[in-house]
């Protein structure tokens, strides 16, 4: 008997636990359809995906359970006076009403009578305000570098000359602050997302909506937030000559992270990141000297050819031996 | 009538002389054209590399000059001796009577030691005056890119025609260039060499 009821509470506890997580991932999984924005202490812009040119209502609540016909419901408004997108909008008085001190609060959106958001968790804390994402829009580019190549010293490796051609990250800041970096290879996760994100970021443009673009920079302060690394830490290098080299063991393909600080007196300390793509080994040019295969026994004939010198020569020598004899003849006939 | 076989006998040797010193002047005559022509195919060589330095595709683009039949791979410059010379790309009897030839090595300016061969004529051109130059002198080696590189000469020395070490690098991993001439009637060569100047 003792033994069924102990079986039934593990049982109740395991249906519990499980309910939890699918009611968690349904949780997380309802918060990607919004997006927000800080404008104030108290007051927030929430994107609704798919809704952002359709008018609707929206209402909160702190009761997950709360009836939907006690719900007060607002008309959306407007983030802009021309061509804005429609969006739930939490003024001081919602925000006290309904965040101010309170654990959960909840939103319902509905169009005519058709929910299209019901009691969804909304987290403010969430919300990216205009300041973050000028910051983020900062990011490998608060620092100025140009990218650009070095030519390493000639090698000779058994008798084949390797020349060598290097990426390099050039500091074109205009300041006399001091600048170290830290280079890292993307290997990891986090990193390589960041990469993805990065990319993802330049190439914003305004195809994407306003909560498709929010959407990437909450995922980029997420990432970025994660790897960035302290600025105290030791293993920063101080930058020679403005310049930061593609690493030694680099091969073509490889991606790295380039942190860089900048350090000025009485501020503090500016982190900034550039992505390094390595488009060729870092030894990649290898130019061959001819091996000799061929055998020469000979130098070439390159005297003047002085047999005319020869032949007037002898003409001249016969011409005066010849007359030497007719002088000779003409004493002897006398 | 001793005297008449005499007259007969001087007058042959006359016109025999004749011709022979016209043919020298034919010869050496000939060679100042030749001298002239050449200077052409310099200018031409020289013409052709500021055009694709100009062009668009400066970096990829090469000099294309050919000169009786021979291709050439370059200018030489003396200007001790005060010559300048197409290279043609290959060693021949015939090719030398043209102008100065790659005998051995890769291309000019390229790593490596090249060898060239010139006639050592006697009227001063070709490699005539090769023999003026010492230690220290200058050279001028320029590529059909247009790349023009000084060397300076470090060695002069006579040699067997047997004697083929010449062609080597006396330096690995520098460029190096040998000039050959013959000296004493045909029975040596002057070889002289030189590196280029870092």
């Amino acid at each position: 008997m003792r033994e069924t009821l102990k079986n039934k509470i593990l049982l109740c506890l395991l249906i519990i636990v499980m309910a939890i997580t699918i009611l968690q991932g349904f949780s997380y999984a309802q918060s990607e359809n919004l997006q927000m924005i800080k404008k104030s202490k108290e007051e927030y812009m929430i994107y609704i995906s798919n809704l952002l040119n359709e008018e609707f209502e929206f209402a909160f609540s702190n009761n997950v359970a709360a009836q939907k016909d006690t719900l007060v419901f607002q008309k959306a408004a407007l983030d802009n006076a021309e061509n804005g997108n429609y969006i739930a909008y939490v003024d001081s008085n919602t925000y006290t009403q309904y965040f101010k001190n309170q654990e959960d609060t909840y939103l319902w959106v509905k169009q005519a009578e058709n929910y299209k958001v019901e009691a969804q968790k909304v987290n403010l804390k969430n919300a990216l305000s205009e300041n973050d994402i000028e910051k983020l829009n900062l990011v490998t580019k608060a620092i100025k570098v140009e990218a650009g190549q070095k030519e390493l010293p000639v090698k000779d490796k058994n008798g084949v000359k390797v020349t060598s051609k290097i990426g390099t990250i050039i500091i074109k800041d205009d300041t006399a602050a001091t600048y170290s970096y830290k280079i890292v290879k993307a290997t990891d996760t986090n990193s390589k997302e960041f990469i993805r994100i990065a990319k993802a970021m330049n190439d914003l443009d305004n195809n994407k909506n306003i909560f498709e673009q929010l959407s990437i920079y909450e995922q980029f302060q997420e990432v970025y937030s994660k790897i960035m690394p302290k600025t105290t830490a030791k293993e920063w290098t101080k930058v020679e000559d403005n310049t930061i080299e593609q690493p030694e063991n680099s091969k073509k393909g490889d991606q790295y992270l380039v942190w860089l600080k900048k350090e000025e007196a009485g501020k503090e300390p500016t982190i900034d990141v550039q992505i390094m793509d390595c488009n060729n080994d870092y030894a990649q040019n290898y130019e061959k000297q001819d091996v000799v295969i061929k055998q020469t026994t000979k130098l070439p004939i390159t005297g003047d050819n002085i047999i005319l010198f020869v032949i007037a020569g002898v003409i001249l020598a016969f011409i005066i031996a010849i007359v030497v004899l007719k002088i000779k003849n003409k004493k002897d006939t006398k | 009538m001793k005297n008449k076989i005499y007259n007969i006998i001087l007058t042959v040797l006359g016109i025999a002389f004749v011709i022979t010193i016209v043919l020298i002047a034919i010869k050496y005559g000939g060679n100042q054209i030749k001298e002239e022509k050449l200077q052409e195919v310099v200018s031409e060589v020289k013409t052709q590399i500021e055009n694709i330095k100009q062009s668009e595709k400066s970096d990829t683009k090469k000099v294309e000059v050919e000169y009786n039949g021979y291709n050439i791979v370059g200018i030489i410059k003396i200007p001790t001796i005060n010559i300048e010379y197409p290279i043609i790309d290959k060693t021949s009897d015939k090719a030398m009577e043209v102008a100065i030839t790659r005998f051995w090595g890769n291309n000019v300016n390229d790593i490596g030691n090249l060898t060239m061969a010139g006639h050592n004529y006697l009227d001063g051109t070709m490699f005539g005056r090769t023999k003026k130059l010492n230690i220290g002198d200058k050279i001028e080696m320029t590529d059909l890119t247009g790349k023009t590189i000084e060397y300076a000469i470090f060695s002069k020395y006579v040699i067997d025609p047997n004697d083929v070490e010449c062609v080597k690098s006396v330096q690995g991993n520098t460029r190096e260039i040998t000039l050959l001439t013959c000296t004493n009637g045909r029975s040596n060569r002057l070889v002289i060499k030189a590196r280029e100047i870092i």
